[in-house]
Parts: structure tokens; sequence; C-alpha cells
């Protein structure tokens, strides 16, 4: 699949507002076409099982 | 109409967040921007993420700023200080160090469907992932990965594995940077015309942030 560079570039916009920066607090509902997917209510991290991986080992480092 | 604050980001100067659509929060040492939205509205609603995409991106041109995640939403000035508290001091050192910086990303696809390991051969849940993480770990070959890191040796980097396989490339780079950052891209998308990937940025600390 080929994308126009300003759906590229919408998409990958996208991407990092949803899924990168700072987790504080908040609540997300992720949707698509108008129907709510999932809703993750507050204080729990959003983010992959691969980030937190990644996170723990650096953790895990810092202690070493 | 009550309105709430959906957070975007935090700031090192009040004049790096005065831009409009942008909402400016004093949290001394540090300023916060928000987008302001009618209280009745969800944050999945399709205007208010595109409203927040748009700041976003108007903030970035101004100077680097701590991305706070989507989601993180207020309904009164101080709460979305007292949400922010905790992290003020480290944001402000983050902002002072990378003052004039930008984040870049390079996004690398996946080539094959992405594997995962078999559940019965993991100890435990942790260990599970562990695997799973080294599995994705490995999509890069190590020849790709030296090849990557030399075409973009100059510049602070980390790496990061996404959840659809792919792994990418975090890049922190001084703004007036960005022209030789777009030409070591040129070099590598030479160097390994087979490898598929995507280039892209300005955007704040998002990966750094979490230094």
């Amino acid at each position: 699949m080929t994308f126009e560079p300003r759906d590229l570039s919408l998409l990958e916009t996208l991407d990092h507002l949803l899924d990168r920066g700072v987790v504080i607090s908040g609540e997300a509902v992720i949707s698509i076409a108008d129907v709510d997917l999932l809703y993750l209510g507050l204080n729990v991290i959003l983010t992959n099982v691969d980030a937190l991986v990644e996170r723990g080992a650096l953790e895990r480092k810092r202690h070493e | 109409m009550s309105e709430r604050l959906m957070l975007v980001g935090a700031h090192l100067r009040a004049a790096d967040a005065a831009v409009d659509g942008v909402t400016s929060i004093d949290a001394s040492p540090l300023t916060l921007s928000a987008v302001a939205f009618p209280a009745s509205l969800h944050s999945s609603d399709r205007k208010l993420i595109g409203r927040t995409l748009e700041a976003r991106q108007k903030l970035i041109e101004r100077e680097i700023f701590v991305a706070i995640r989507y989601g993180a939403a207020a309904d009164t000035p101080d709460q979305a200080r007292q949400l922010a508290l905790p992290f003020v001091a480290r944001w402000n050192e983050l902002l002072e160090r990378h003052r004039g910086k930008i984040e870049l990303t390079l996004k690398l696809a996946p080539r094959e469907r992405p594997t995962r390991p078999r559940r019965q051969d993991a100890a435990s849940g942790r260990d599970y992932l562990e695997q799973l993480q080294r599995m994705r770990a490995e999509a890069l070959s190590s020849g790709e990965r030296e090849t990557i890191e030399r075409r973009f040796a100059e510049f602070e980097k980390r790496w990061c594995q996404r959840s659809d396989g792919g792994s990418e490339l975090a890049l922190l780079t001084s703004r007036t940077d960005l022209e030789r950052v777009r030409k070591a891209g040129e070099a590598l998308r030479q160097e390994l015309p087979d490898l598929p990937f995507v280039l892209s940025g300005p955007w704040p600390l998002e990966v750094f942030a979490n230094d």
C-alpha cells in the first residue's frame, strides 16, 4: 500500500500524539471510524508491552 | 458551558507556549500548554484530536518542549499544575539541557509479519515478554543496524522497538541540523535501498523525555 505524502504525514503525526511523550495522567479512548475500541481510564500507563519491557530493562540498568 | 484542558506539553518559557489555539498555564518555573475543549466532549472526539495535533505542530515550530501523551486532561489550570508537579524539576533540567534541539524519528518497517515466541516455552510472563523483545530486536540485521548507526553517528540516538515488529531510531539534534539529518537519510537510502524506512520530524521531546 502506498500513501500520499500528506496522508503519511498525518498518520505519522497521529502516531506520535497517541504513542509518544510522557504519560502523566488522564484518559484516552482509541477509536476508529467513530467507534470507541478501547477505553483506558486512569492512572494507567498507555503504552505497548514492548515499551514496558524496554523501560523495565532501562530501570534494571539504572540499579546495577 | 464548562471547559476542560487537554495538556499538550511543558515549556521552558511562557513565550514558547504563546501560540493561537493554545492555553498557557503557569507551572513555575515551566509553562504548560493545553487545548481547551467543552467538558461535554470526549477525548476521542476527532476534532479535539485534530486541534491537539495542530497545537503540537505550532508549538514545535517555536521551541522544543516536553510532549505530554494525549489523554491527560484537567478540569482546571490548578488541577493541570498538580498533574505536572511531580515532573516539573526533571522537565526543567531536560529543557535547559536540550534548548534549541529537536527530536527526529527514523521508523523502520518490519519486512515480515512479526513472529511471537511460544507461550509454552516461557517460564513466566516476564520471560515471555523478554523473549518477545529479543525476537523483535533481531528483526533488523546487525549489519543494517551498524550502517544506520554509522550514517547517524554524529547525532544523539535511542533505539526503540515497536509493537508492530518495526524498529525506531529516535535522534536528538540541533534545530539547525535538519538538513544534515535529511542528507544522512538520503545516504542511508542509497546504501540500503531495500530497507523500508521513514524519516520524520521535527518532534518535541518524546523518547528523550524519558531520560
